[in-house]
C-alpha cells in the first residue's frame, strides 16, 4: 500500500516535471516570437543577462512581463472557474457566466474613465467589489428553491447584458471616437501594452489567491459530496463555500482589471481537465491553472503575431474555442456535476 | 351562438382599445422625439413644420433631421418586435428573439465585414448583406431548436454563446481596421443617431414585405403553436411553413440591424407584452407587438438624447438597461 503511494507520488513528480518543462519551452519560444524574432538560445541569454542588449530589452522590458501576465490571468480565470463549478456542482458556472466578469469590468471602466486620478492599486480592489456585487446579485436572483445550472447561467447572462450596457453608456459619454479602439480592445480581452506596472499590481492577488485555492482544494472535494455528507464529515459547509467563492471572485476580478474580459477560459478549462483526470480537485485546480496559463499564453502569441502590424485581442481566440464548446456542453443532457 | 359571439366582440373591442392606446403612444412619442433637441419647439410648431413646407429653418430641422430619425426608430422597433414574435412562436420558446438566436449578431458581423471590404458600398445593399449574415448566425440555434433535449433555456444559452462568438469576430475585424472603429463602435451598440430619409427608404420596403408576410401567415403561427403533430394533422405543411416564416423573421431583423445596428431586447419584450394583453392569437398579437415595439424604441430614443445633453447615448443602451431586468424576470418565471 505504502509502496503504491510512493510509486504514485514518484510518477506524479516526474509528470509535473515534464509538464513544467513543456510550459517552460512554450514560454521561451513565445518570448522569441514577435516583430523582432529572437532564437530560443538568445532568449535564454537575454533572460540571464538582463536588459543590456537590444534583444535583452525587448525580451525583458516588453515580452516577459506580458508573458507572465498572460499566464497569471489564464491561470486565475481557470482556477476561478474550477472552484465555482465545484462548489455549485454546476458545469455551467464560470466567472463570466455568473456575472462576476461583467461587474468587475464595469467597476474597472468606472475607475479608468471616471475616477481618472485613482492610484493603480485601486483598480483590482474596485473590480473585486464590482465582481462580488454582481455575483451576489446573480446568485440571489437565480435562487428559487435552489439554483439550477441553467437558471444561474441565464440570470448571469441577463445581469451581464445590463452591466455591458452600462459600460457602453460610460464609454460613449466619456471616450472620444479616436480612443474607442482602445476601449473596444480592453472589452474584448487583451494584454496589449501591458507591462511590469500591471504585473506588480496583479501579483499580490495572484499569489494569495492561487495559494489559498490550492490549500483549500480538498474542501471542494468534500463539498462535491453534498452538504449533508460534508457536515457529517465535520465541515462547516457554508463557511467553506463562502471562503472558496470569495477566492474565486478575487482571482477573476483582479484578472479582469488588468486584461479585460477574456471569455470562456474559466468555463472550458476546468471542464476539460475534469474530463481528463476526474473530479479530484486537489488535481483539478493545479492542472486547470497550468492549462489556463498555457491557453492564454498561446492565444496571446497568436493575437500579437498573426497580423504583421496590428494586434487583435487574445479574448477573440478564447471565444473562438470557448463558445462552440459551451454550446456542446449545454446540448448534453446533464449539467449537474456528479462525483 | 350569441353566447360565443359576445365574448368575441368584447375581445375585439379590447384589442381595438389596446391598439388605439399603443398607436397614440407611438404618435405622441414620434412628435415629442421630433420636438426635442438643441432647438426646442412646441408641439404645434412641430405639427406645422411637418405638414406645411414653408421653407423655414424649423421645417429643415424637423423634416430633414428629426422626423426621419424618429421614423427609423419606429420602423426598426416594429420590425424587431414582429421578428421576435415569429421566432418565439416558431420555436415555441419564450426566450427566442433576434439577439438571443445569433441573428442580430450575425447580421452585425456581415455589415461590419462589408464596411471593411468596401466602405463605399451603396446603402440599399446593406439589408441584403445583413440578411445573409443573420441567416448564417441563426443556423446553429434554429437547427438545434427541434431537438427534444433542448429546453427553451438551453436554446437561449446556445444563442447567447453564438452571439458572443460572432460579436468577438466583429470586434476583431474592427480592431484590425482602426479607421472605421469610432463610428462603428456606436453603431454596434444600436442607435438611430443621424439617420435620414435615405435610411427610411432602405428599410421601408423590407418592413412592409416582412410585416405583410407575417400577417398573412398569422394563422399558421397559431396552428404551429399547437405542436408539430397537431399542425400536420390539420393539413399544414409544417417544414415548408416553418422555413418560410423563419426567412420572414430573419429578413425583418436583418433589415433593422442594417439601418440601426443590433438593438437588443425589443424583439424579446414586445411580443411578451402583447401576448400578456391579447393572448396568443397572432392576428392580434403581431400588430400590437409591432406598435408596442415601435413606441418602445421611439421613447427610448427620447431618453437616450435627454440623459446628458448635448451628448447622446445609443438607444440600444437605454433599451438594454430596461430590457435586462425584464429578461431576468422571464428567466425566473420560465425555469
Amino acid at each position: 500500500m505504502i509502496r503504491v503511494a510512493a510509486v504514485r507520488s514518484g510518477s506524479m513528480l516526474v509528470g509535473w516535471l515534464v509538464l513544467a518543462g513543456i510550459v517552460g519551452a512554450i514560454a521561451i519560444v513565445s518570448l522569441g516570437i514577435g516583430q523582432v524574432s529572437i532564437a530560443p538560445g538568445e532568449v535564454l541569454g537575454a533572460l540571464l543577462a538582463g536588459p543590456t542588449t537590444l534583444e535583452g530589452r525587448i525580451v525583458f522590458d516588453l515580452r516577459l512581463p506580458r508573458l507572465l501576465l498572460a499566464m497569471l490571468v489564464g491561470a486565475q480565470l481557470a482556477i476561478s472557474g474550477a472552484i465555482l463549478q465545484g462548489v455549485t456542482r454546476n458545469a455551467l458556472a464560470s466567472p463570466d457566466l455568473v456575472g462576476i466578469t461583467a461587474g468587475a469590468g464595469f467597476a474597472a471602466v468606472l475607475i479608468v474613465l471616471v475616477f481618472v486620478d485613482a492610484p493603480a492599486f485601486v483598480l483590482p480592489l474596485a473590480a473585486l467589489i464590482g465582481g462580488a456585487t454582481s455575483g451576489a446579485i446573480v446568485y440571489l436572483l437565480a435562487w428559487k428553491q435552489g439554483v439550477s445550472p441553467e437558471r444561474l447561467a441565464l440570470t448571469g447572462i441577463a445581469v451581464t447584458a445590463i452591466f455591458q450596457a452600462a459600460v457602453t453608456a460610460v464609454v460613449t459619454l466619456r471616450v472620444e471616437q479616436a480612443q474607442a479602439q482602445q476601449a473596444l480592445r480592453w472589452l474584448a480581452g487583451s494584454l496589449y501594452g501591458r507591462g511590469w506596472d500591471e504585473l506588480l499590481v496583479l501579483l499580490p492577488w495572484s499569489v494569495v489567491g492561487i495559494a489559498g485555492a490550492m490549500l483549500l482544494a480538498h474542501k471542494v472535494n468534500i463539498l462535491l459530496l453534498g452538504d449533508a455528507v460534508a457536515s457529517g464529515l465535520g465541515m462547516r459547509t457554508e463557511r467553506a463555500r463562502m471562503t472558496l467563492v470569495a477566492i474565486a471572485i478575487a482571482l477573476a476580478a483582479s484578472a479582469v482589471s488588468v486584461a479585460g474580459t477574456m471569455a470562456f477560459i474559466g468555463l472550458v478549462i476546468p471542464h476539460l481537465i475534469r474530463l481528463l483526470i476526474g473530479a479530484n480537485h486537489r488535481l483539478v485546480l493545479p492542472f486547470s491553472a497550468l492549462a489556463g496559463a498555457v491557453l492564454l499564453l498561446v492565444a496571446d502569441d497568436v493575437a500579437r503575431t498573426v497580423f504583421e502590424t496590428r494586434e487583435i485581442p487574445a479574448g477573440l481566440f478564447t471565444a473562438l474555442i470557448g463558445a462552440p464548446y459551451f454550446i456542446y456542453l449545454i446540448m448534453r443532457r446533464k449539467t449537474q456535476i456528479s462525483v | 351562438m350569441e353566447r360565443r359571439a359576445l365574448p368575441a366582440a368584447l375581445a375585439l373591442g379590447r384589442f381595438g382599445v389596446l391598439m388605439l392606446v399603443a398607436v397614440a403612444a407611438l404618435v405622441l412619442g414620434v412628435l415629442l422625439d421630433t420636438s426635442f433637441g438643441l432647438v426646442e419647439m412646441p408641439l404645434d410648431a412641430v405639427w406645422r413644420a411637418l405638414t406645411v413646407d414653408d421653407g423655414s429653418q424649423n421645417r429643415t430641422i424637423i423634416w430633414e433631421l428629426r422626423f426621419p430619425r424618429a421614423l427609423v426608430a419606429a420602423i426598426v422597433g416594429a420590425s424587431l418586435a414582429v421578428a421576435g414574435a415569429v421566432m418565439q412562436a416558431l420555436t415555441r420558446n419564450p426566450l427566442a428573439s433576434p439577439s438571443l438566436t445569433g441573428v442580430s449578431a450575425g447580421a452585425g458581423l456581415a455589415v461590419v465585414a462589408s464596411l471593411v471590404l468596401d466602405p463605399a458600398r451603396p446603402l440599399w445593399l446593406t439589408p441584403f448583406i445583413a440578411f445573409l449574415g443573420g441567416a448564417l448566425g441563426g443556423t446553429v440555434v434554429f437547427s438545434l431548436a427541434t431537438r427534444s433535449v433542448v429546453t427553451p433555456i438551453r436554446l437561449a444559452l446556445a444563442g447567447f454563446a453564438t452571439a458572443s462568438l460572432l460579436l468577438s469576430l466583429t470586434t476583431g475585424l474592427l480592431i484590425l481596421n482602426g479607421a472605421i472603429v469610432g463610428q462603428v463602435y456606436f453603431w454596434l451598440a444600436g442607435g438611430v443617431a443621424g439617420r435620414s430619409w435615405q435610411h427610411v427608404n432602405v428599410i421601408v420596403p423590407w418592413a412592409i414585405v416582412g410585416g405583410a408576410a407575417a400577417m398573412l401567415f398569422a394563422r399558421h403561427l397559431n396552428i404551429l403553436l399547437l405542436g408539430e403533430d397537431v399542425a400536420r394533422g390539420l393539413g399544414l405543411q409544417t417544414g415548408r411553413t416553418r422555413a418560410a416564416l423563419m426567412i420572414v423573421a430573419i429578413l425583418l431583423a436583418a433589415a433593422a440591424v442594417a439601418v440601426a445596428g443590433p438593438i437588443g431586447f425589443v424583439g424579446l419584450i414586445s411580443p411578451h407584452v402583447a401576448r400578456f394583453l391579447v393572448g396568443t392569437d397572432h392576428r392580434r398579437l403581431l400588430p400590437l407587438a409591432a406598435t408596442f415595439g415601435a413606441a418602445l424604441v421611439v421613447w427610448a430614443d427620447l431618453v437616450a438624447r435627454a440623459i446628458q445633453r448635448p451628448l447622446e447615448i445609443p438607444v440600444g443602451i437605454v433599451i438594454a438597461l430596461l430590457g435586462g431586468p425584464f429578461f431576468l424576470f422571464l428567466a425566473r418565471r420560465n425555469v
